[in-house]
């Protein structure tokens, strides 16, 4: 067993193994430190196969920016909401593993008729051993002249989709300002969702939108509560407390 | 390369590809299906530059086509992190079983 191949089988040990333990561990703060190891032992390939400037990309991408994200919403994710299976009961979850078509056996069935096809076809197909040829030597000059010349349109739609991506997702997670809730709450239709509860000032309006309505505020006893028997008459509660609250 | 047959980088980028879709497959839990499909997108990258490294090697195309996965990939993860915290945000819930919003 040569040298190279030893590193080959490190690093395919560490690529597979990082996979699996990405899917099976109990916290997704583990998953995402097994993923950054799989994307390492990836890039470990890649250099294997003389693709050192594909490595470094890959490296810069995936563990630099999109392991980054991975954490960043792990982090930003409500922690009671991570455990995952792990805090279901030891019956409960070997039931689920072994048992239940969706979470267990079905998945396991679907992923290995996959494997088994495509690795009976690459037994029986006729692949070289070595490579046909010497791989291009200065593959970053060779990569940026293709990009920029043959492949200049794709390269073109593929950043203005990452920069629409990027804007979207900025846009999915901006906070709503206060105007924006305060109009939301007039309209009655995001008025259920819980942001517009922690307004301050809208619990205490909360509170004199239900307790009005019981006491049976005489109209027009005081402006305040003029305006919010109107304002729950015409949207309903919660919609009262976020225009009160504003 | 050193007398590395084409076949092991396949059926490793095979095995890994499997192991993807199966935990895309059976978790709930909306970030590590992301994650599980960044392994897959990783598994079909190793099988383009191992076939453009082996059979076309005066070629860089496998490695282009593999970069234009990687700048979907990274756009994929921003999106699809970006709708997972907004959901945290509005229902508290990461688990795909209970966001059920489309549901006919």
């Amino acid at each position: 067993m040569s040298g190279t191949a030893v590193i080959f089988a490190v690093l395919a040990a560490v690529v597979l193994l990082g996979a699996w333990r990405v899917v099976t561990s109990e916290q997704i703060a583990h998953s995402a430190l097994f993923l950054g190891l799989t994307f390492v032992g990836m890039a470990g390939l890649f250099i294997l196969l003389k693709a050192p400037t594909f490595a470094l990309l890959h490296v810069l991408v995936y563990v630099g920016a999109i392991l980054t994200v991975v954490v960043f919403a792990i982090m930003l994710s409500d922690p009671e909401e991570l455990r995952g299976a792990g805090d279901l009961p030891l019956g409960e979850r070997l039931r689920r593993r072994f048992l239940s078509p969706y979470y267990g056996w079905l998945p396991v069935v679907v992923a290995g008729v996959l494997v088994a096809v495509v690795l009976a076809g690459l037994a029986a197909a006729q692949l070289p051993r070595v490579p046909l040829g010497e791989p291009v030597a200065d593959d970053l000059r060779a990569i940026g002249g293709e990009m920029f010349t043959r492949y200049a349109i794709p390269f073109e739609v593929a950043s203005a989709a990452l920069l629409a991506a990027l804007i979207g997702a900025i846009g999915l997670t901006r906070r709503e300002t206060a105007e924006e809730r305060g109009r939301a709450g007039r309209d009655g239709g995001a008025a259920r969702t819980a942001p517009v509860a922690r307004v301050p000032g809208a619990m205490a309006a909360q509170g004199a939108g239900d307790g009005a309505p019981q006491v049976g505020t005489p109209a027009g006893s005081s402006p305040a509560g003029d305006r919010v028997t109107a304002a729950a008459g015409s949207s309903g509660g919660a919609g009262a407390a976020g225009e009160v609250g504003r | 390369m050193g007398g590395i047959p084409l076949l092991d980088y396949l059926v490793v980028g095979t095995l890994l590809f499997g192991i993807g879709l199966w935990g895309a497959l059976t978790r709930t839990n909306a970030i590590r299906i992301l994650m599980c499909i960044e392994l897959m997108l990783n598994a079909v990258n190793l099988n383009l530059v191992a076939l453009n490294q082996y059979l076309d090697p005066g070629s860089v195309e496998g490695q282009i086509f593999g970069l234009f996965i990687i700048a979907i990939a990274a756009a994929e993860a921003a999106i699809g992190i970006g709708i997972v915290l907004m959901v945290v945000r509005r229902r508290g819930e990461v688990d795909i079983n209970k966001i059920r919003l489309m549901r006919g």
